[in-house]
This record gives C-alpha cells, structure tokens and sequence, in this order.
C-alpha cells in the first residue's frame, strides 16, 4: 500500500496512522503533529525521505506572492527542499485554484454574507487568495498583519497596503522565527488600549486559519463569524466552547474526517506518480471528482432567543390604501378620490407596518416574530415603476429591517416580480432575501391535491391520479415547478404560456422528471379546458381574462395561485359546478397574534411570508429563492422544512373566504348532474 | 516454552535495574538496542540486535526482525529522558520511536503483551487530584517537552489496535526514580537530586542564614520511587498467564512519603545544613531565583503537587499490590542524596 508522510507543522499531539481511500487510490496516512518546531520537522522529512511515497505538510508559512516578486520564509524553503527522494507537497497549488472559486461560488449562493461587509483578517499575508476574492466583493478589509507578525498597533487597510507592507518588512520577516509563542494577543479585554486590536475585532467577519489561530485565546470569538480554509473536528469543538456563532468552512472534511489541502494534494501527486507535478487542471479535475464546496455552519444556535424576520407588502389596488393612518379618517369616500391617492402615494416611502408575534416552531420550539413593512404603490403602480425606484425603497426597508434586528426579510406579491425577482435586491440588502415562491409553490400544490381529493371525481390509484392536470401560466417560475411536480403524480398534463417556444423547453424538462406522463402543450387555455380535472392558474394578467369559465369541465378544480386573482368572482359564481380555489396562504406555528391586516382572514399568512418565517425557525439565513426560476429541489426541501415545523396549508379558500366541506359536496353534486345530463 | 522478552532502554537506568529483575533461566531475552553494553550479563540467554526505534525501519536485517518477531512479551523502557533536551530529540525519542515500535509488532502473530513505561509527569504535577489509574487526563500545557512527548506517546498507545486482538497492552506510571533502595550509589540525577546538589554547593553560606525562603505547598509530596521497586514490579507481570482486554495502567509511587517540607528538612539534616525552611507566596520571584541557582524550572511544579495515586489495579491483579514505603528506603535513599 502507498504510504504518506502527512506533518502538521503547526498542530500539537495529533498523532495517528489510518488508512484512507482518496480519488481512486488508498493509501496509508502516517500523521505526526510538529508543535512549530522546524528541527522535528526536518528530522523527519529526512527519516521518511525514500521510505513514503509522499511527504505532505501543512500549517507552514506559505509563498506570498506580491505583484512584483514573491517572499517565502527561509525556514519554508529549506523544509520544502529537504527531501533527495520522496515529493513534498504543501496543499498550496489546490488552495490557490479551490478558494477563489469556492468562495465565488459561495458568494452568488449567498451573497449578503460577502458584500459591503468589514472583513478583518488576522494575516492577510498568510490567506492572500482570500484577501484577493474578497477584496473584489467590494467589502472593506482590516489586516492585523502588523499586530499578529510584529505586535505593532497598526492595521492594514486593503491588499495594496498589504504588499507595500510584506515589501518594507521582508528582510525583517525573513529573520522571524516561525513560532506561536511571538504573535500578538487578541484577548478582547486589551481592546481599551490599542486602536489596531480594537478596529480588528469591531469587523463583522474575521478570517483566519486553524494553524494561525488555535493557539491563540479563543475568547474573543463569542458571537462573531468566522471563515477558516479548513478545520479539525478537535478545533472545531475549541470554537464552539469559545462562543463562535458560526463558521463558515470552505473546505468542509465531514464526508472525508482525515483530509486537508495538503493530503489532497498528496493523493493528486500519488495518481500522477513519481517525477511529474501536480497542475492546475489536477486540481479542478480533483474538485469536481470530490464535489466539494463550503459550507456555514452553526456552532452556537440560541434557540432561547426570538429570531426576526421582515416581510415586504404593498396594498393590493387603491382601495387599500385607505388603511394608511392619514388616509383612513376619510376611507368612506374614498372612490372617487382613489386615482390620485394611488398616485400620491406612490411617491411616499415604505414604512412599517407592524408585528406577527406569537410563531413557534413544532420543531426545536424556536420563537420568531415578523416585522411586516409596507410600500405604498398598488400593483399597477410597482409594474409601472422604474425597476431602480422600486429596489431603492425596498432597500431601505431592508436596512430598517436590519437595524431592527431582522435576519431575513420576503418579498409579497408585485415586490417580488419587479425587475429581476429579487437578485439586485438581495445582492445590495445587508441582510438574506427570498422572494417565498418555493413555499408558495408547495403550498400550491397542497391546496390542489386536497380539493381534487374533496370533490372526488378522479380516479386515484396509490399517489396516482387517473386524469388530466393543467397548468396555465407554466413556462412563469411557479408554474414550471407545478407542472413538474404535478407530472409525478397525474397521468396526463397539459401546460400552457403565451410563448410556445419556452413550453417545449419546459416540456423537455419534465420528461426528464418522468418519461412516462403524457404531456400537450398549448398557448390557448380554452382548447383545452373542458379536459383538465385540474387547472392552476399562476399568471399575471392583472385582470385580464385568462380563461372562458363555460367551457371548463364540471367538478373540475380551478386553483387560482395569483394576485390579484386570474379567476373574477363573477366568472367564478357562473359555474358552481366547478370549484375555484385561492392559494398560497398557510398556516404558522404557534398562537399566532397579527394585529394588522395583510388582506387575509384570521391568522392565515401569504405563502411567501410563510417561507420567510420558515427559514427563521429553521435558521437558514439565506436568500432562498431568488429570481423568477424556482428551483424545483428547494420546492421540495421547503415542503420538508414545512412539515418539520408545522407551517400547514390554511383551510382552502376561495374568492369570500374559507370553503367549507358543504361548499364542496354541493360543487360535486352538480357537477355530477351536469357530467349525467350530458352523457 | 522458553518464554522470549524484547526489552528496549535495556542500558538506561531502569532498563538495567528490570534486567536485573528478570534475570532468570529459561527466558530468552532480546536486547534492542543502539548499541551494545559490555558490562550486562545475565543468567538468562542474552540476544543482542542493534537497531534504532527512531527510524521507520526500526532493523535492516531480515534475519533481525524475524528474531524481533518470535517474542511473546515487550518491555518498552526506551525513551529520550533529559529535561533540557529539545523538542525534537524528545518527540523522536518518545512518540516516534514509540509509534515504529509499535508498528513493527503490530501484525506479530506471537506477542502476547506489550508493556510500555510512561510517567506520571504525564499528569499536571500542580493539584490535589485522586489520580485514576486507566485514564489519561486531557492535560492542555506542559513545563518541558519530556512530559509533553511522554503525554502524546501514551495517548497514541492507548488508541494503537494490533492485529490480533489478543495482545494485552499495560502501562506503567512510575513516579520520579530515586536510587535501589539497597544501594545508595545506585542513582540518576534527577527530582530531589538536583535539590540536594545545589544545597550542597550553597552549604557554607546557609549556615549563617536563618531561614532558607522558598515556595510551596506545606502539604506537597514529591512522588518518588526506588528504581528496583519498579522494575521488580514490572518484573511480575511475567508470571501473569492473563491480562485484561483493555488497556490496564499502574501507578508506581511509594506510599507514606513526606510533605516537601519535612523532605527538606531531612535532606537538611543529612547534609549538615542547620537552617529553617519559611515558606513564601512570592513564587515567580522565588522560581526565578531558583533556576538561577541550578534548579530546573521543570522540577519546581512538584513543589505544589498533592496528587493522590490510584493503585486499585495494582492490588487487584498482584497479591501484594505495590510494596514501597518510604520509611524502607529512607536512609538509603538520604545517603544518596548526600553523595550526589
């Protein structure tokens, strides 16, 4: 078997030998920890030089590149070059490929982590690769360099000032001994007397690595972020015990416990074999093979504290408007005056509206209360609007919403379909967005299936229905998932959208799901009405007609996901043998206490509001969904969370309120009469 | 059956001392070793291999390892054993050369047990602490890099699998090794040694003090132990047919041992130093004061060690547990101290 020499250059006791499989190879992981001595290191580079197949160390001072020229500590060279026979690999090569990417990537999953934020850096010198990402992140960059090397009361300000620094103090550097015992103290009680430490940890996220910071005393963590390159489970358990918030790993080691950069690269330089050097095009080829990605990981979740979360709303037509305080004395007559108010309005700020209290998860019992804000402009108004305009107020409802302590905030209805769905608006937020289309999405289908289920007119085997589902608006980003989830569960769909061209697409897309459903495709819904025994309408007519009500099937089900509604009351009234369904609104967990209306009955909340609150109870502070392509994975992991925590479809509701059971048996007994009379 | 032994550290000072232990007929024992000393001879038959613990191929010689390979018991007494030494002969020394020996023994078909010698310096000296004995306590700093390595070996033996799971592993913690308790001149340099020279070299002008300052624990012990209590000790466990499947560790300090400053004052005596002992809380002057004066700064914890050393397995598994007492050994042992 290949055997490894693996040195952790600047860990102490973590001594062992295991057997590891890696890239198609498995060799033998022989691990000594050097406690920072340079001596034992190179005494045992050279008792193993020709015995292993390669020598791995990790932790030691690494190549500082500047832009004219290079500094690598002498002490690094000459145990790097002390091995005749055996290669030695640092992890340096991966590290330089891997963590530019990964944070990249990291950054368009999320990206208020790594924007417009104070980033501290115990070493910039020593994580170049991540200064360099995130300095183009436009985030603002503190580097206790001078204090951590030196112990001198400065800080740095940004990579050009870093380098001007590495440049002066090089021959400085070079006669450091590389030892724990002369780096600075960040103990956060020695704030009050030095200006360098205190800028450092006033920064909202510090980055550092295990080999830098574990000896350091660990206090001055509690409650902050970190991001580490790569981190021990040992270590890990340290920084949990220090109060660490969370951390954000770039390269997780839980599906592999015995890996680093520097074994990784070890494996690489094992499948290359003996004469040939690991490249670049080794490594993506090593990252894809792996799968590997960062991760944010919670280490001290206070479950006792209440989470909160805001929720954008706006009025949904002019009539509501007249809710607004200066407007509601003269409410009464407010018909003919509803025109400018919109206008008027449409000019004023958002502003805060009020609370949800009382939300509790039947999951881990976490409290969560919702900060609900408002702009003033009606739907039309929002689609009128200059995109720009709109994600300004919206912005400043999110650093309102920050400010107060929210760590997510939704956008309801038209804020979310302004633009681009929410992608500038959570790039610019300082805080997670989520436009709540995976839940509303979910909780679409949720309604569906019950009142198919209620009227009971389709053949159902197992999960199976035995007939026909339509989709009107599928190729927008609520309706595409619909039709792929409702295309496991229905024999036959058909999908329909103005533009044939994105319904091939779509089409192609759920055969991929499933091969076996029968799909048509159509950009005339009343073609094909009077076969649906289900229709779901999620388009944005803003009134239009979408359909012919006459020509649907009797006891079908209409589930009319938009807002305004697609389907008007008194189309809907014509057939009451067809049944038509709002949706989109939920339950939460807990007594829930609102005292301000958002246009729902009761204590029932709009789906995307529901999403928001979800990912507070779970503490998945992240911009979930974005954009007007809902993924159909989080649809399906939001119906997960869903059920976890208790967020529950409301009662099915229609245009007046909730439907009862009698409302249902009376649809399904004339439809039986009409479906008779015909045949 | 000849029973076979490999002994490493068989030239150091308890090495010597547990060959004298073991010496017998009808045992074969091996010696590794880097090199050879003329002076051991034994009744029992004596197999000399050259080798180096430290080195990942411990013996070159296929024909060596075979020999290596045929025992059924190890005693691992090497070690790199200097307060002063430096990190990296103490790692190579304990851990490393630990870890290949080990390995070389890991998928041996005859080993039946694998005795390794560990120190109580393994446990913070400073406390006054009930001392388990099958347990090693995390342990975060260390004064010298002997106990540091010495802590990181005995971890790694204590998770080390052999092959067959059969292979008993046992620990010995002795406590710090003072001269035979039959022979003064038999002695190393080491804990209370040093306290003694030093006294020695500043008699005259103790004399005419009234009190010699120090700082301490009035209820501190120093663990000691006489080299041939431990090595008789360690000797038993060849007699045992049986050990338990789990790793089994025994502490071997003396019982009824002195307070330091009834210890002190003993070696006062004995060396004609007529002066009182005052007690100071001024410890980091005083620590200072005596490392400038010769003694370690690595013995000086022991000033305020008040540890209390489990011996259940001892009394357990061995009839008459772990005979030493002081007041077996003290004369002896303050003569000792008065010709160092």
């Amino acid at each position: 078997m290949k055997q490894i020499l693996c040195l952790s250059f600047a860990q102490e006791n973590l001594n062992y030998e295991e057997e590891v499989e890696l890239l198609g190879r498995r060799a033998k992981l022989i691990h000594y920890s050097c406690n920072f001595d340079t001596e034992l290191t190179e005494s045992l580079i050279k008792k193993y030089d020709g015995v292993v197949d390669v020598i791995c160390i990790t932790g030691l001072p690494p190549k500082i590149k500047f832009k004219k020229g290079f500094f690598l500590h002498p002490d690094s060279f000459r145990i790097k070059t002390s091995a005749k026979h055996t290669p030695i690999v640092d992890g340096q090569v991966f590290k330089d490929v891997y963590i530019p990417w990964a944070m990249r990537r990291f950054y368009l999953k999320n990206p208020q982590f790594l924007t417009k934020k104070k980033i501290g850096f115990y070493t910039g010198a020593l994580q170049k690769t991540f200064v360099e990402v995130l300095e183009e992140l436009e985030n603002k960059l503190i580097m206790a360099d001078p204090y951590f090397l030196m112990k001198l009361p400065f800080t740095l300000n940004g990579n050009k000032s870093l380098e001007k620094f590495l440049k002066i103090l090089t021959p400085v550097l070079k006669n450091l001994k590389i030892k724990k015992s002369s780096v600075g103290n960040f103990d956060s009680h020695y704030r009050k007397y030095n200006r360098a430490l205190d800028e450092f940890l006033s920064s909202d996220i510090l980055v550092g690595n295990e080999a830098n910071i574990s000896f350091l005393d660990l206090k001055h963590l509690k409650n902050k972020t970190l991001i580490l390159d790569i981190v021990t489970p040992q270590f890990f358990e340290k920084l949990k015990e220090a109060g660490l918030k969370e951390a954000m790993i770039c390269l997780p080691t839980d599906k592999h416990p015995f890996i680093n950069y520097s074994i990784i690269e070890a494996f690489i330089q094992l499948r290359k074999g003996e004469g040939r050097i690991v490249k670049e095009d080794d490594i993506i080829w090593a990252i894809d093979e792996l799968q590997l990605h960062p991760e944010v990981v919670k280490l001290n979740d206070d479950l006792d504290k209440t989470v909160r979360f805001a929720f954008v709303i706006h009025p949904l037509s002019s009539k509501y408007l007249f809710k607004h305080p200066l407007l509601k004395p003269v409410a009464k007559y407010s018909k003919p005056f509803e025109k400018v108010a919109e206008d008027l309005m449409a000019l004023s700020p958002g502003f805060f509206y009020g609370f949800i209290n009382g939300i509790v998860s039947e999951k881990n019992g976490r409290r969560v209360q919702g900060l609900i804000y408002t702009v003033t402009e009606t739907p039309k108004k929002l689609v009128e609007s200059e995109p720009e305009v709109v994600y300004k107020k919206i912005l400043r409802l999110c650093e309102k919403a920050d400010n107060e302590g929210a760590k997510i905030i939704g956008l309801g209805a038209y804020t979310k379909i302004v633009g681009d769905a929410g992608v500038t608006i959570a790039r610019l937020s300082p805080i997670p967005v989520t436009t709540g289309n995976s839940l509303s999405a979910a909780s679409t289908l949720w309604a569906a299936k019950l009142a198919v289920e209620k009227i009971d007119l389709v053949k159902k085997e197992g999960m199976q229905f035995k007939g026909v589902a339509m989709v009107i608006g599928a190729t927008g980003s609520i309706g595409a998932v619909s039709a792929k989830v409702l295309a496991l569960s229905w024999d036959e769909i058909i999908i329909v959208a103005p533009r044939a061209y994105k319904l091939l697409e779509l089409k192609d897309d759920i055969l991929k799901i499933n091969p076996k459903v029968k799909i048509d495709i159509s950009t005339k819904a009343d073609d094909h009405t009077h076969r649906a025994d289900l229709i779901i309408t999620t388009t944005s007519s803003r009134g239009e007609t979408i359909l012919d009500i006459m020509k649907v099937k009797p006891g079908a089900v209409i589930c009319d996901v938009s807002r305004p509604f697609d389907i008007k009351e008194e189309e809907a009234i014509q057939r009451p043998d067809v049944m038509v369904i709002a949706s989109g609104e939920v339950q939460l967990p807990g007594h829930i206490d609102m005292k301000i209306d958002i246009g729902l009955e009761g204590n029932i909340v709009y789906a995307c509001l529901a999403e928001t609150a979800l990912l507070a109870m779970e503490g998945k502070f992240e911009s979930f969904t974005l954009s007007r392509n809902i993924n159909y994975e989080k649809v399906l992991e939001i119906d997960r969370l869903s059920k976890e925590h208790g967020v529950r479809l409301s009662q099915i509701m229609g245009h007046n309120g909730f439907l009862t059971d009698e409302e249902f048996r009376l649809c399904r007994e004339l439809a039986l009469k009409k479906l008779n009379s015909a045949s | 059956m000849m029973k076979k032994i490999v002994i490493t550290g068989a030239t150091g000072f308890l090495g010597k001392e547990l060959l004298k232990s073991l010496d017998r007929d009808g045992l074969e024992i091996i010696l590794l070793a880097r090199k050879i000393d003329p002076t051991i001879k034994l009744k029992a038959k004596i197999h000399w291999i050259l080798g180096d613990i430290t080195q990942p191929d411990i013996v070159h010689d296929d024909q060596y390892k075979k020999k290596l390979l045929e025992a059924d018991t190890v005693f691992h007494a090497a070690a790199f054993y200097d307060l002063k030494g430096s990190y990296n002969d103490c790692f190579l020394g304990n851990v490393v050369g630990t870890r290949n020996l080990l390995n070389f023994f890991k998928t041996s078909k005859k080993l039946k047990s694998f005795h390794y010698v560990s120190t109580i310096a393994v446990i913070d000296p400073v406390g006054n602490e009930s001392i388990l004995e099958d347990v090693l306590p995390e342990r975060k700093s260390f004064s010298d890099f002997y106990s540091q390595t010495k802590y990181s070996a005995e971890k790694m033996f204590r998770d080390f699998e052999f092959s067959q799971n059969n292979v008993a592993k046992i620990i010995y913690r002795p406590g710090v090794i003072v001269c035979a308790s039959y022979d003064s001149h038999k002695f190393k340099e080491d804990g209370p040694y040093y306290f003694a020279k030093v006294l020695k070299k500043f008699r005259p002008i103790l004399n005419f003090i009234p009190h010699l300052i120090l700082s301490f624990d009035s209820k501190a012990t120093l663990p000691i132990v006489p080299v041939d209590h431990v090595a008789n000790f360690m000797a038993q466990s060849l007699n045992r047919s049986e050990f338990p499947k789990e790793v089994r560790t025994y502490h071997l300090v003396s019982d009824d041992l002195p307070t330091i400053p009834v210890f002190l004052e003993q070696i006062l005596n004995e060396l004609g130093i007529n002066i009182g002992l005052k007690n100071t809380d001024i410890t980091f002057v005083n620590n200072q004061i005596l490392t400038k004066i010769g003694i370690p700064k690595e013995t000086i914890p022991f000033m305020f060690h008040r540890h209390s050393y489990d011996k259940s397995n001892c009394y357990k598994d061995f009839e008459n547990g772990f005979e030493s007492h002081y007041k077996d050994f003290q004369v002896v042992l303050l003569k000792s101290l008065k010709d160092v």
